[in-house]
């Protein structure tokens, strides 16, 4: 095995597909998706559909003191931290725990207490909470998970829009390599099921007014998603000595900038972060079986994305298989990488591909098999996951299927 | 008093106003929710920083109650 691999020992999600990460799997393999109806949160936008956390049980996992100081994107985080560190069996390692970080992505930050907190100031001329600055800000998941598992290195938060995830992921695979820390856990968050945050889409004109429909023809937007998805990485082999075994590898990835428009997306930036992801991982293109897509259902991005495929992939269609998981899940914006990256170790655990729903022809202008509305049966040995974000940042993780 | 045990982490811990406030256990956010509550409860606008230092409760409780208006001071 390459050097340069770190071991995926654990991984936690909280999202609109489960809460766990065999009822994520199962509900992305199946291809339900999981887009609804909006409307008793936002009706006068154009929109009425997404796919929105309903029945997270948050007194089922927080006291009702701590419960009051954790904005809810930071609650995904930790329960699905607790996941990872879990299946990890990290409580089992003897790891100084300043070589433990913790660098969770996200966009949004705490938009649901910032949204109370405008409401009590402008609407009932009353204070914010006072601790809507603690639990706003966008390193709270980070240290919340730090503080539950004690860990004392380098822990912070990132945000670079829908590329937040996989940046987090990103530094955290240069910390292990670097020899700076033993563990790393990484991974997104974000809360979007607020009115104004379906209002301040709206006025994009980036979401759909029915389905996400990823690479199909008459695709007309994203639809908003979230929910938190946490891995913890480790140096290859670590985790052997308490008797866990990776359930993937992350071999490499890739970081770009378009420096060019903010929202339209360039082709040109979203190949350089894949052939980027591809050469760090120590492989060729054609060891690569999945592309698991930043897929947003936009007309720009999947054409934008197909391109840029096709320019490092050399067009085979046949060779690579791609697949959207927004199209079941929505766009968790800085939680998207997170959950994808769950997506595509699924896809490399149980070789199959994961579908593109909502699928309904072929676009001549996304020349990819889009592996539309079924899944399909496919042995892979490695794959990459997208993630591309407004201010044209780009970034593709490579990740392996588990050796030994 | 009633809003600091409201906030303690610990509620069973028994404390005076010459309990050492480390005593109680409580912890900068705790701090914070007290000050808010006599704000909101008193109407007062409490000029104290988190992370002041105060021996005991009663030093705490006594600040606080400095920054209650005179009208209101009975019901404190």
């Amino acid at each position: 095995m390459n050097p340069h691999w770190v071991d995926v020992t654990g991984r936690g999600v909280i999202s609109s597909a489960g809460f766990s990460i065999a009822d994520f799997t199962s509900t992305i393999m199946s291809g339900r998706t999981m887009i609804g109806d909006i409307t008793d949160i936002c009706n006068d936008v154009r929109f009425t559909n997404g796919a929105v956390i309903r029945n997270f049980d948050a007194n089922a996992h927080f006291d009702e003191r701590t419960l009051g100081n954790l904005d809810r994107f930071s609650q995904f985080a930790a329960v699905a931290g607790r996941q990872a560190v879990a299946e990890a069996k990290l409580a089992d390692a003897i790891i100084d725990p300043a070589r433990i970080a913790v660098i969770i992505g996200t966009a949004n930050g705490g938009g649901d207490i910032l949204e109370e907190g405008y409401q009590r100031i402008y609407e009932e001329q009353r204070k914010p909470r006072p601790l809507t600055i603690p639990m706003s800000m966008s390193n709270a998941p980070a240290s919340r998970i730090a503080k539950e598992i004690g860990a004392r290195g380098p822990v912070f938060g990132v945000s670079s829009a829908c590329a937040s995830t996989n940046h987090a992921v990103m530094m955290g695979l240069m910390m292990i390599r670097s020899g700076l820390v033993d563990v790393a856990i990484v991974g997104g968050t974000d809360s979007c099921g607020y009115a104004s945050y379906f209002k301040v889409w709206d006025v994009l004109r980036a979401v759909s007014p029915e389905t996400c429909r990823p690479f199909s023809t008459g695709r007309k937007g994203l639809i908003i998603g979230e929910g938190a998805g946490v891995l913890v990485l480790e140096r290859a082999g670590q985790a052997a000595a308490r008797g866990v075994k990776p359930v993937a590898h992350l071999a490499g990835g890739g970081m770009s900038s378009d420096a060019g428009d903010l929202i339209a997306p360039d082709s040109s930036g979203m190949a350089m972060a894949m052939r980027a992801a591809v050469a760090d991982a120590g492989v060729a293109p054609d060891q690569i079986g999945y592309v698991n897509a930043h897929g947003t259902g936009t007309v720009a991005n999947d054409r934008s994305e197909s391109s840029a495929i096709n320019e490092i992939f050399g067009g085979n269609r046949e060779r690579i298989s791609v697949s959207a998981t927004k199209s079941i899940i929505g766009h968790a914006m800085g939680a998207s990488g997170a959950l994808e990256a769950m997506a595509t170790i699924a896809a490399l655990q149980t070789g199959m591909i994961p579908p593109t729903v909502n699928f309904t022809s072929a676009d001549p202008e996304c020349d990819v098999d889009a592996t539309p509305n079924e899944p399909r049966q496919r042995e892979i040995e490695m794959a990459l996951s997208n993630s591309f974000a407004f201010g044209g940042l780009n970034v593709s993780l490579a990740f392996a299927r588990a050796q030994g | 008093m009633g809003f600091m045990r409201s906030e303690m982490q610990d509620k069973s811990i028994e404390f005076s106003m010459d309990t050492p406030l480390e005593g109680v256990k409580i912890d900068s956010i705790d701090v914070i929710h007290v000050i808010f509550k006599v704000e909101e409860e008193y109407g007062a606008t409490v000029d104290m920083a988190p992370d002041s230092k105060f021996a005991t409760v009663g030093e705490f409780v006594n600040a606080l109650i400095d920054f209650i208006p005179a009208d209101k001071k009975v019901d404190a």
